[in-house]
């Protein structure tokens, strides 16, 4: 007997493709699966399977459809033009007024919408600038430009600050008052605090803490010298 | 071309050759797109057509879901005022049939939301209704041609066998068996209508009926 293994008998369809077979069986009309009919006239289990299938479907198809109350449609239609009186307007076909009308809408509360966001945005702006100046910091945005970025900008302007406090303190060989002496100690102290910074940004060229600590000492020494200054002045 | 040939003709799967809403012809000839466009430029004669071709396949679809005569009727009920609601918005990108059991399947799960959610209570409404008016006489089941008293009885019991049966299966592999089997939609309708693959619709369709026959086994002997 030559039977290849590609044979249908050897497939069994799957039972979804069985249901489908016999559906098309029980309704007539419909294409039947050739391969499907081919392994169930030649595979016993199969075909048991076919045909308790189509026993079930036929069962269902002979259970009437039900009727509904003879006023249903009535009702429905009642109904319906209760809902359509109540919503006269259909939001598809408006009219040129009413167009424009939501034309209008739409642009009042776009423009409100954007002005809420103006008025939110220019408080929470004044709110930033007030915390600044509670806690004595200039704003991060406003300071950045007047604040040099680059190492050498940096030594540069501590060089600065360095000759004017050495001018400052040559000039006060003796200091005229208690204030003045101490305006002096803390100049020189942050001074020292400024060569501190600078000997760490030199062991660490580029870090961008070390520039930071720079750059706030350099703020820290230019505040003395201004004091000083204005000891001596006033 | 007018507005909704317009739009008929901007979706690939719409329905071929409707013709224009304003052409003279009788409402019971139109396609249900047709009627369905009309019925959104305000057309009455069109909704009430929709309703007299689909008011009792809906309420038979709701009523093997829900299981329950008076919500079944509710439910459609409603299916058609949101068809009426959505008049507007409709556009016919699929069958009609396929739009509206969409609605109705919403409505359907809804409902059994809802009755999750809802204690479970004795109807009162259910001792006072009277059984017989309400499932009607076993003969109203049959036409008159074949008024015979044991084969409509037949039907009827089978009929209520088949109900109670499919109260057993669950929900999905319920609606794919009744969408195909009771209101014969085709396995890519209900796909659409369920939002699932065809592949998805047939196995339930083939696990419905593993879970029906056991129930329908004593009924062999009625077919022959």
């Amino acid at each position: 007997m030559n039977m290849s293994f590609d044979k249908a008998v050897y497939r069994h369809p799957a039972r979804a493709q069985l249901v489908a077979h016999a559906e098309s069986l029980v309704d007539g009309g419909v294409p039947v699966s050739a391969a499907v009919a081919a392994h169930a006239a030649e595979c016993p289990r199969c075909a048991a399977e076919l045909a308790a299938i189509r026993t079930s479907l036929e069962i269902t198809a002979s259970a009437t459809a039900q009727d509904p109350n003879r006023d249903l449609a009535g009702a429905i239609l009642r109904e319906a033009r209760s809902v359509r009186h109540a919503r006269p307007a259909d939001t598809r076909r408006r009219g040129p007024a009413a167009l424009a009308r939501a034309l209008v809408l739409g642009v009042a509360c776009a423009s409100l919408t954007a002005a809420l966001a103006v008025a939110v945005c220019s408080v929470a702006l004044r709110e930033a600038s007030a915390a600044s100046a509670r806690t004595g910091r200039a704003p991060a945005l406003a300071a950045a430009p007047s604040v040099p970025v680059r190492a050498e900008d940096l030594r540069r302007k501590a060089s600065d600050l360095a000759r004017m406090a050495a001018s400052l303190t040559r000039a006060a060989a003796a200091p005229k008052s208690p204030q003045e002496r101490e305006r002096l100690r803390a100049l020189e102290g942050a001074g020292r605090d400024l060569d501190a910074a600078l000997a760490a940004l030199d062991r660490n060229p580029g870090c961008p803490r070390a520039m930071e600590l720079v750059r706030n000492q350099l703020g820290r020494q230019e505040q003395r010298l201004r004091d000083v200054f204005i000891e001596r002045t006033l | 071309m007018n507005e909704h040939a317009e739009n008929i003709a901007r979706f690939p799967g719409a329905a071929p050759l409707l013709r224009p809403v304003g052409e003279a012809v009788p409402v019971a000839e139109r396609s249900d797109e047709e009627l369905m466009l009309l019925h959104g430029e305000g057309d009455e004669a069109a909704f009430e057509e929709l309703v007299r071709r689909f008011n009792r396949p809906v309420f038979n679809y709701v009523y093997r879901m829900v299981q329950n005569r008076h919500v079944a009727e509710e439910l459609t009920q409603e299916v058609f005022i949101a068809l009426v609601k959505n008049a507007g918005r409709y556009y016919p990108t699929a069958k009609f049939s396929t739009y509206l059991y969409t609605i109705a399947s919403n409505m359907v799960y809804k409902e059994w939301a809802q009755q999750k959610r809802r204690p479970r209570l004795f109807s009162l409404s259910w001792w006072g209704s009277n059984a017989d008016e309400d499932d009607g006489s076993p003969l109203d089941a049959v036409g008159d041609d074949r008024a015979c008293v044991f084969t409509a009885s037949t039907r009827a019991e089978v009929s209520e066998a088949v109900n109670e049966a499919l109260r057993q299966v669950p929900k999905h592999y319920r609606e794919a068996f009744v969408l195909k089997r009771f209101q014969g939609l085709s396995y890519e309708e209900i796909a659409e209508i369920t939002d699932c693959p065809v592949g998805t619709v047939k196995s339930r369709i083939a696990r419905a009926e593993q879970a029906l026959r056991p129930h329908l086994e004593r009924f062999r002997g009625y077919l022959h």
